[in-house]
């Protein structure tokens, strides 16, 4: 098991590499760059910002030095240093008497917002994503698992039907409506929940369900076919010509069994939605990640979209991990070593 | 047995609150916890300003005292791009820069004259070359303490309060020319400061340039040359004074709540990247002719979409909003809504250009014949209902030195679709082609926006009705766009103008002066760069006046070599007993806001 977690760490940085190279190439690629604008800067200005932000540099030196940046650690004395701070995602204060800081990752500065970071972004508004998304997929999951359950023990009954059709709409409606169909009834006409913003619990509701429901949907179709295929196993049927009450056939074998297909969905849901999703951001008024994958791209952002995409590749490589290692925790016959 | 059953059944939900909650799984993720040093600490705004969201004007404030006057506002989606003077990006940037670090003279919204905000006053030297600027002595650097929850003055190293001084506004000065910070808007100051043009472009020395500290508070401007708007540039959005001690301390991360030196009449409280800007009044801002005490103790600015901001109006939860174009149909049938709801007239210009170079527009009967054919009214009226107005100059009526609105309409009926098939006919015969169908494909090219994809179909449909003339449509991504058009601008493109100063040399010579970098349409009218070189140093405003209107009737008119569409305009919602600003520009004095009710 150590093993398998070590050497799928090791695969990681090979993702991560790969993947750097090919969005870093193919973000310089695209026509337009980061000072591209309506009012378009003169040539001198725009020189001098190419200048400040090393993009006059050949692209492979560009590259070098942006994985550099990244991986080297730099220690400073311990002097207050605003600028650094913000620049650097790790600053590790000692505690020896020169008060040594130790700073590591700097992502970059963004193109689009002048006097931020990326790390800053990633302080910032990578928490919020993740709250939101989190709470999403408890949505989906406390919806989603009981209602294909139901439905999938319970085949052709006026319940399967009724948990099905919520199913159908669920995944039907799109959260571009749903979100706002939401604020109007619960935000405009009702006034209990606040349209949008971000602080408090009661932010969260409206956009955590409208982000939840259609996943949910999902899982539930999911849980009930994987249900009905391995209620018509063999082994079912011995464990109930052993005798075995049918709380025991369906919840020891049927459920743990079936659970295979939801933990393989589940694993890419989870980078996706703890990344942040740009529609219900944008929706309701919540600073979090989602908004920069889109916004660095149409901007030409390029710290911002190397940042937002090296992060969702992590997200999505540690998930599958755990997914994997789920795996054998729910099926003995599946091992790695 | 029911034991491997229940922790199957909450397998998943704890697998999911282990990956949400517990940041420490990631790598990429340090919250301040994990990071001592790092200290980004927000300070106590955004829970504060939660519950203050929900009651717009009775915050929850301690008892006795008078309660603080908030207001909560939409001010567009996304994050303001900078509220640094010297780095910042666009017209909202602009307002933000303006309440926190004032000008030495500020326009008036209703007149367009210049009124002294950071000077008391100001002298010009006969030879019309020399500014002389006298300071408010008494305006100090201020910040916002978070853990006193007041404005502070910022004192200096000795402990002795730091006052704006002329060596500050030097320092922003310079700060805007010097080619290492990149300002956006260098471009704009430099060629009206003796020695900056060379200074930006590198070539120059810093010791040149015409900017000098009289005194401690006396600050003095040499331009190279007589224009008549120079004051207006002295005071456009990168000439201010800025704290040098800060940005040598903090570097570019310097307008975070924690590090920001401000002077003007509001001060940063905080700032929710994303979400939420708070404003809160700096008791210490003396008040001056152009820039009054402010009345409203908090502002706080929600960055949202103008659709939510328009969802959020509604439900009570912001005093005001841009509303999206699309909804103002149904606001003006609203007895309530239709009360609360503004247009104003924008600055922004919404043009498109004809590539003159390129077949068949080198040929000004086929442009005329394009250009005529173009309903303007109905095009307002009728599909994007959003309070525009329609238009034919392209410098609104609104800017002094332009023509008027009265004059523009009485100059042309644009509008004449024989005229334009006479013009076409002219077009053809010039050409030695028979029939429209010989004449090459044409193309009209324009970024991504839903205003701008409704009226590039429009213009199609005019187009076909009125010449039989049947163009394609090619709506591109907006960087791709704007790049293409660097190098080489289409057919027919879209073009458009937001000012960078209120004076018809911003829109026209800035922009379609036959060398101007703007000039996307490669258009070449000698008499149209004689006009405007004469009308930029012309003091007489009659013969200024004169020269322009001759100039934007050459220009849209008699060679047409854009189309000028509408004026953009600004639809808001403003609850009642609001009183407020209406700035056609968008870049609002909120020291002028009160609330009555």
């Amino acid at each position: 098991m150590g093993k398998f977690v070590i050497r799928r760490i090791l695969w990681m940085f090979l993702v991560l590499f790969v993947v750097s190279v090919v969005t870093f190439l193919l973000m310089h690629a695209v026509p337009g760059g980061p000072f591209t604008a309506e009012k378009r800067l003169p040539a001198a200005t725009l020189k001098q910002l190419e200048a400040k932000y090393n993009l006059d540099a050949p692209l492979h030196i560009q590259y070098v030095t942006y994985i550099r940046d990244i991986m080297v650690p730099v220690v400073t004395d311990g002097k207050k240093n605003a600028a650094l701070d913000h620049k650097y995602l790790i600053n590790i204060q000692l505690k020896d008497e020169k008060n040594t800081v130790i700073r590591w990752m700097d992502f970059g500065p963004s193109f689009r917002n002048v006097n931020r970071t990326v790390s800053d972004i990633f302080r910032d508004n990578l928490p919020v994503s993740m709250r939101l998304g989190g709470a999403a997929l408890l949505v989906t999951m406390f919806i989603g698992l009981p209602l294909g359950i139901v439905s999938g023990l319970k085949r052709n009954s006026l319940v399967d039907y009724t948990a099905m059709a919520i199913a159908v709409l669920g995944v039907s409606v799109p959260v571009i409506i749903l979100g706002p169909l939401l604020q109007y009834a619960l935000g405009v006409q009702a006034k209990i929940l606040p349209v949008s913003g971000w602080g408090d619990f009661k932010h969260l509701i409206l956009p955590a369900f409208a982000l939840g429901i259609a996943d949910s949907a999902l899982v539930a179709r999911l849980t009930r076919a994987s249900l009905l295929e391995v209620l018509s196993k063999d082994y079912i049927r011995t464990a109930r010509a052993k005798g075995l009450a049918e709380r025991l056939v369906v919840f020891r074998h049927a459920l743990r069994n079936s659970l295979i297909p939801i933990i393989t969905v589940t694993g890419p849901m989870i980078a996706y939605i703890l990344t942040g999703t740009f529609v219900v951001e944008t929706i309701f008024g919540i600073p979090g990640m989602g908004r920069f994958f889109v916004t660095s791209i149409s901007g030409r952002d390029y710290p911002v979209i190397m940042g937002a995409v090296l992060l969702f590749a992590i997200f999505l490589v540690l998930a599958n991990t755990l997914v994997d290692i789920v795996y054998i925790w729910l099926d003995p016959r599946i091992s790695y070593e | 047995m029911s034991k491997v059953f229940r922790v199957l059944s909450t397998l998943i939900v704890v697998v999911v609150l282990a990956a949400a909650c517990t940041p420490a799984a990631a790598p990429t993720q340090a919250p301040a916890e994990t990071s001592p040093t790092t200290a980004p600490e927000q300070p106590a705004a955004p829970t504060e300003a939660a519950p203050a969201a929900e009651a717009p004007t009775e915050a929850p404030a301690p008892a006795a005292e008078t309660e603080p006057v908030v207001i909560n506002g939409q001010i567009g989606a996304n994050d303001p791009r900078s509220i640094d003077p010297q780095r910042a990006v666009d017209t909202r940037d602009w307002g933000l820069v303006n309440q926190f670090f004032p000008s030495m003279a500020i326009q008036d919204l209703e007149t367009g004259e210049l009124e002294p905000a950071m000077a008391e006053s100001w002298e010009v030297s006969d030879d019309g070359l020399v500014f002389t600027f006298h300071m408010m002595e008494n305006v100090p650097w201020v910040r916002f303490n978070a853990d006193t929850g007041q404005v502070e003055e910022v004192k200096d190293d000795s402990g002795a309060t730091r006052y704006v001084t002329a060596n500050d506004f030097v320092y922003g000065f310079m700060r805007a020319l010097n080619p290492e910070t990149g300002s956006p808007a260098a471009y704009m100051l430099a060629p009206y400061i003796v020695g900056a043009a060379e200074y930006n472009a590198g070539t120059g020395a810093a010791e040149d340039v015409g900017l000098r500290a009289v005194d401690e508070y006396t600050f003095e401007v040499t331009a190279p040359e007589k224009v008549g708007f120079a004051l207006a540039i002295y005071s456009i959005i990168n000439s201010k004074a800025t704290p040098q001690w800060e940005i040598e301390a903090s570097g570019d991360s310097w307008t975070e709540p924690e590090t920001i030196n401000t002077y003007g009449p509001y001060a940063l409280k905080g700032w929710e990247h994303e979400a939420t800007m708070t404003l809160i009044k700096n008791p210490f801002w003396p008040g001056s002719e152009g820039i009054q005490q402010p009345k409203i103790d908090e502002i706080n600015l929600k960055f949202i979409d103008e659709v939510v901001g328009l969802r959020d109006f509604e439900a009570g939860s912001v005093d005001w909003t841009i509303v999206p174009g699309d909804q103002i149909a149904r606001l003006k049938a609203d007895p309530a809504l239709s009360e609360q709801l503004a247009i104003v007239p924008g600055v922004c210009v919404q043009a498109w250009n004809f590539n003159t170079t390129k077949p068949p527009f080198d040929n000004v009967h086929i442009r005329r014949a394009f250009n005529y054919s173009v309903d303007r009214n109905s095009l307002v009226d009728n599909v994007l209902t959003g309070g525009q107005t329609a238009a034919v100059f392209y410098t609104p009526p609104g800017v002094p030195g332009a023509p008027s609105a009265t004059d523009a309409a009485k100059q042309v009926q644009l509008y004449n679709p024989e005229k334009a098939k006479e013009e076409l006919a002219l077009g053809l015969a010039d050409l030695g082609l028979t029939s429209v169908s010989e004449l090459p494909a044409i193309t009209l090219e324009f970024g991504n926006a839903a205003e701008l994809s409704a009226v590039g179909q429009t213009l199609q449909a005019m187009w076909l009705e009125n010449l039989g003339i049947q163009v394609e449509i090619a709506q591109i991504d907006n960087t791709v766009y704007w790049s293409k058009q660097e190098e080489d601008g289409g057919q027919i493109h879209r073009g458009g103008w937001c000012p960078d100063y209120n004076d018809p040399n911003n829109y026209l010579r800035d922009v379609y002066r036959s060398d101007s970098i703007y000039n996307y349409g490669k258009w070449n009218n000698a008499e149209f760069d004689r006009l405007i070189d004469e009308a930029r140093v012309e003091t007489d405003p009659a013969k200024r006046l004169e020269m322009y209107t001759q100039a934007e009737t050459l220009l849209s008119v008699e060679d047409s070599a854009t189309m000028v569409l509408y004026y953009a305009g600004r639809p808001q919602l403003t609850r009642p007993g609001l009183q407020r600003t209406f700035s056609p520009a968008g870049t609002e004095y909120f020291w002028d806001w009160e609330v009555t009710e």
